[in-house]
């Protein structure tokens, strides 16, 4: 590698401290990357836990959907289900783990019925399947993970960025800028002390001949 | 004189209840027919053969009619002389096939018109669904015999 | 009020005529035992369903052949009805689901286009209506219960409340329409269904965990079987339900019904079974050679059909297991 520096020792200086805060950085970069990686651990754990759990719920409630869909007439279906008793209303936050800004949802969930006993089903008795009862029940229960699943697959996906980002700068540091430092600061030693040498084999050659003319 | 005005009053009702009888009763088996015919064609003979069976109520009436006609000479070369007595007994001989005439017809036609609904559904059963309308033929003819056997009974 | 009912003759042979055309036990079966949504479809166009099938492009459009069907057998029916108005009061129902749409549709301030074209009331005068608030063409009871739904929306905003005021509407409407009307076949009808809603709405409204009170008014009046006694069995165990109705009419309904529902969960059963009596009921009048009953079972018989075509086709297209298919295949009419 080609290296062109003035190799004086003001410059030694210069790299020296670029050198040493360079692998101050790559030490914290190092930290930071373990300990991105540990929480993303346990957000990956959690993420799967939660998929796994509603997957399976929603498939079972897919499924009674299914079957009150196919007792109904599709205009009898929709009609229930215009118009929603329940309107949710979401805040997202931002949340920082180690410096990674991930999103926090806050819901309210709001009764538009206002009444005492109106319920999460927005449909009379007659021409509505009872099926239809049990997959509303089912899929109004899991919305609160739903929304949970939402906000630790978002987490999890801005803090693989921000691994992918500490890595590549860990590596950098590590494995190009450090070295490189190093081999600058190692040159410009060297030619210091090549020219240190020359300095003092020049004094000494003149002391000789100094000594000879007396 | 009289009893030839009242005579004719007999064969009056016999052909006109009766024949209003199988009127009546084609017409609701026509009805039957034509909404069965209206989603299959195909079925017309059968329809035609369900819907010709009250017609025998009007035919009988006209029998019974024509006899009496016959014996008061009304067909033939001059009337007779009827007194009022006579008269009575014809208009009485014509009442049973009137009556029943009148109503096994339509109830014949009641009949048939379910018999439509039961070929519309298997009309390998056409057989069955005349039999039941017999049933109520029978009545007519037994009325049909009553007459007869009453207008032999009158002396002229 | 005596009237010659040899009127209905043309109406009657029509349609049964027609009857012979509808899908038997068997067909369902083949359906069922098709490999793949297309299969069961094919087996479909096998019969009266095929010209209206040879237009269908994609299979999950089947729904609108089927409301297609409807619509028509509806406006065929009452065509040949020597007396449409009580062809007339089985389309009420449809009115009212068009009402609950428009109202649902102007609380939400859109327009929607799962409107039925069926119905007593054209729908654009529905429609107008509902936009101008104003209920002069409909039926008395229709017209109050509007107005009783526009004041409690705008105090509660809940949406139940406009198909709750609706449906106890629709039910009182016709059984009044059928008393007045003289047709105690179709109350008769009315009567059943109301029960059977009412057994159904028990039910549900325990297993949502609702008051009491709450289901005291949910519950249709005019059943057979008392409100006040039914709204009591909330807090009982489904049981005593199965042994109150022991000695009525419902009893192997209930008896079957009830007991799987409490058992696995699943309604299915107990749905098909109501399906089921009222079609046992209408069946009673099959043979009426003269009436309006024939007519009435033909159009309930179509309507069944249809749920039993919907019910193959989606648990086919969707790969359900033919045993959940099989089970909820209505008896047929015929």
């Amino acid at each position: 590698m080609e290296i062109r520096v003035n190799p004086t020792r003001m410059e030694l200086n210069r790299l020296k401290k670029r050198l040493t805060m360079a692998q101050r950085g790559h030490k914290l970069l190092k930290d930071k990357r373990d300990e991105l990686i540990r929480q993303f651990m346990i957000l990956v754990r959690k993420n799967k836990d939660l998929r796994e759990h509603i997957e399976k719920e929603l498939t079972d409630a897919f499924a009674k959907f299914l079957l009150a869909r196919a007792v109904m007439p599709v205009e009898n279906l929709e009609e229930a289900l215009m118009y929603p008793t329940k309107v949710l209303r979401l805040d997202i936050h931002r949340q920082n783990i180690m410096s990674v800004y991930t999103p926090r949802f806050d819901w309210v969930e709001e009764q538009s019925g206002g009444a005492e006993e109106s319920s999460i089903y927005p449909y009379g008795f007659v021409d509505t399947s009872a099926e239809l009862d049990t997959s509303i029940e089912t899929l109004s229960k899991i919305l609160p993970q739903l929304m949970e699943l939402a906000e630790v697959e978002k987490s999890v996906q801005l803090m693989a960025e921000e691994i992918e980002k500490t890595r590549r700068r860990v590596n950098a540091l590590e494995h190009v800028l450090i070295p490189r430092l190093e081999e600058t600061v190692k040159y410009i030693t060297m030619k210091l002390d090549e020219s240190e040498r020359g300095a003092l084999t020049r004094l000494m050659k003149i002391k000789d001949v100094v000594r000879a003319k007396m | 004189m009289e009893g030839i005005a009242i005579a004719m009053l007999g064969v009056a009702l016999a052909v006109g209840l009766a024949g209003s009888g199988s009127a009546i009763g084609i017409g609701i088996v026509g009805q039957s027919a034509c909404g069965l015919i209206s989603e299959d064609p195909d079925k017309f003979g059968q329809t035609l053969l369900l819907q010709a069976l009250p017609g025998t109520q009007g035919i009988y009436g006209l029998l019974a009619g024509f006899l009496i006609m016959q014996d008061i000479g009304i067909v033939g070369e001059e009337l007779i002389e009827l007194t009022a007595y006579q008269g009575y007994a014809y208009l009485m001989a014509a009442l049973p096939i009137a009556i029943a005439g009148f109503s096994s017809g339509i109830y014949q036609g009641r009949v048939l018109a379910s018999s439509i609904n039961l070929i519309a559904k298997r009309p390998e059963e056409l057989g069955k669904g005349i039999v039941y309308a017999v049933m109520v033929e029978t009545y007519a003819v037994f009325a049909l015999l009553a007459t007869i056997l009453m207008l032999f009974g009158i002396d002229v | 009020m005596l009237i010659d009912d040899t009127i209905y003759g043309y109406a009657v042979a029509r349609v049964k005529a027609l009857e012979t055309h509808l899908l038997e036990q068997g067909q369902f079966e083949r359906m069922i035992n098709a490999s793949t949504g297309e299969e069961a479809l094919k087996v479909l166009s096998e019969s009266g369903y095929a010209a209206a099938l040879a237009e269908l492009d994609d299979i999950h459009n089947f729904e609108t052949v089927l409301a297609d069907e409807l619509r028509y057998v509806f406006n065929l029916v009452m065509k040949i009805s020597p007396l449409p108005e009580l062809i007339g009061m089985l389309a009420l129902r449809y009115d009212i689901h068009n009402l609950k749409v428009l109202f649902k549709a102007r609380f939400l301030g859109i327009t929607s286009d799962l409107l039925i074209p069926v119905g007593s009331v054209e729908l654009a005068k529905l429609e107008n209506a509902v936009t101008e608030d104003d209920f002069l063409l409909l039926p008395e009871k229709l017209r109050r219960a509007a107005n009783q739904i526009i004041e409690d929306f705008m105090v509660n905003r809940d949406p139940q409340i406009v198909d709750l005021i609706l449906d106890r509407v629709l039910y009182d409407q016709l059984i009044e329409e059928a008393r007045e009307r003289q047709a105690p076949f179709l109350e008769g009808l009315f009567v059943r269904q109301i029960d059977l809603t009412n057994l159904k709405t028990l039910i549900r409204v325990k297993q949502m965990g609702l008051s009491r009170d709450f289901l005291s008014r949910v519950l249709l009046p005019k059943g057979t079987l008392a409100v006040e006694k039914l709204a009591a069995m909330i807090e009982e165990p489904l049981e005593s339900l199965i042994s109150m109705l022991d000695i009525s009419d419902y009893a192997d309904l209930v008896g079957e019904g009830v007991r799987e529902w409490s058992e696995k969960g699943s309604a299915s059963l107990l749905e098909k079974l109501s399906d089921n009596y009222i079609t046992a009921y209408l069946r009673e009048g099959k043979w009426v050679p003269f009436g309006v009953e024939p007519l009435v079972g033909y159009l309930w018989a179509k309507e069944i059909e249809i749920k039993n075509i919907r019910i193959v086709l989606v648990g086919k297209i969707n790969q359900l297991p033919a045993e959940s298919i099989r089970e909820r295949i209505r008896d047929v009419y015929v």
